[in-house]
């Protein structure tokens, strides 16, 4: 075969591509619609609208005070970071982490690569002013994941065990 | 004329998004648009599942489409991007495997030189049958096939000239085999 030949075989070839099933067809169709939304009275809607908005601000009044909420930031693909809160424990020494990762969730080591362990431990110093934990991990997926974290002493004694959610977005 | 058939069916879409547009719009672009997802994704199911999502989140994000008349290389770079989010997830090997049976029509079979045209094919990697898909048999500009592969306009003119280098010595070297 030449050049020339190669041409004219790969146009033959284009004519025999498979067409995809009609089923597929009335698949795309169907996953496609939007549902359909019925209209209600105003007034009904203007009352869930009220009570939305309540749930939304009594959400977000609940969620400051929740110190230990767990803020996710985006920073490349599928990296993150994130950062918890320990204001209310009363630590003023070095103190051990240890976290019980979620199916999903890689913790990522300094030198960026991935450490494939269910439970992690990492030792924190004395906190900052911020008193906050960070730690950089790698989500195969968005979503909301449970997260088990111990606070132990320097002795591996336990303190506490705290659950926190992460909740992975895109940034 | 499929062209600006295809933007006043985008345009009709924007502006009602009534079922029969859908289809319209399913009919003027699932062909090129499947046999991309078939080159990409090797085996027909996957290529399915491929076009399915590709149509849904199209049809979602059709707004954001700017120029319109690049629709088809559009559609394909959301194939792409989910094909590599699908390898990403493990759901597809990125190897060369064995196309399925039913990846071209049956008729085929009974087409030597066809046959080992098709052979051929299968010994490239999914780059070079990409590159070789959209230029040499799709047509599609190097412009174009830089956008949806994500790669550079002379990238893609490097690799294509090294893909039909391969698909000739790859042709010549199968072909030399007698057949069974």
């Amino acid at each position: 075969m030449n050049e020339k030949d190669y041409f004219k075989k790969i146009n033959e070839l284009n004519k025999l591509f498979v067409s995809p099933s009609s089923d597929l067809k009335k698949r795309v169709l169907k996953s496609s619609k939007k549902p359909e939304v019925t209209r209600k009275p105003q007034i009904l809607l203007s009352i869930a609208a009220l009570f939305i908005f309540t749930l939304a601000i009594t959400a977000i009044m609940n969620s400051n005070k929740t110190e230990d909420l767990t803020i996710v930031k985006y920073v490349t693909n599928q990296n993150y970071v994130a950062h918890f809160k320990l204001e209310d424990m009363n630590l003023d020494k070095a103190f051990f982490v240890e976290l019980e990762l979620p199916e999903n969730i890689d913790i990522v080591s300094k030198n960026k690569s991935i450490l494939k362990k269910k439970n992690f431990m990492f030792m924190w110093s004395v906190f900052s002013d911020t008193k906050t934990v960070s730690f950089p991990f790698k989500a195969l997926e968005k979503g909301v994941f449970d997260l088990q974290i111990k606070i132990l002493d320097q002795n591996m004694e336990l303190i506490e065990t705290k659950s926190i959610t992460l909740e992975v977005q895109e940034g | 004329m499929i062209e600006l058939k295809l933007e006043t069916v985008i345009e009709n879409l924007l502006r009602d998004d009534l079922e029969k547009d859908k289809t319209l719009f399913y009919d003027l672009t699932h062909k090129s648009l499947y046999n991309y997802c078939l080159i990409l994704a090797h085996k027909p199911e996957v290529a399915d599942d491929l076009l399915h999502d590709t149509y849904i989140k199209a049809f979602k994000n059709l707004s954001t489409l700017l120029d319109r008349s690049k629709c088809n290389a559009w559609l394909k770079k959301i194939a792409k991007n989910i094909y590599l989010d699908l390898l990403k997830k493990s759901y597809v090997k990125n190897e060369t495997d064995i196309f399925e049976d039913n990846f071209f029509a049956t008729s085929v079979d009974d087409n030597l030189v066809m046959h080992d045209i098709i052979n051929t094919m299968q010994t490239l990697s999914v780059e070079f049958r990409e590159v070789i898909y959209l230029i040499d048999m799709e047509g599609v500009d190097y412009t174009s096939a830089a956008h949806i592969i994500g790669i550079t306009a002379e990238a893609v003119k490097s690799r294509i000239h090294r893909a039909r280098k391969k698909f000739i010595k790859n042709y010549n070297c199968t072909s030399a085999i007698p057949a069974k």
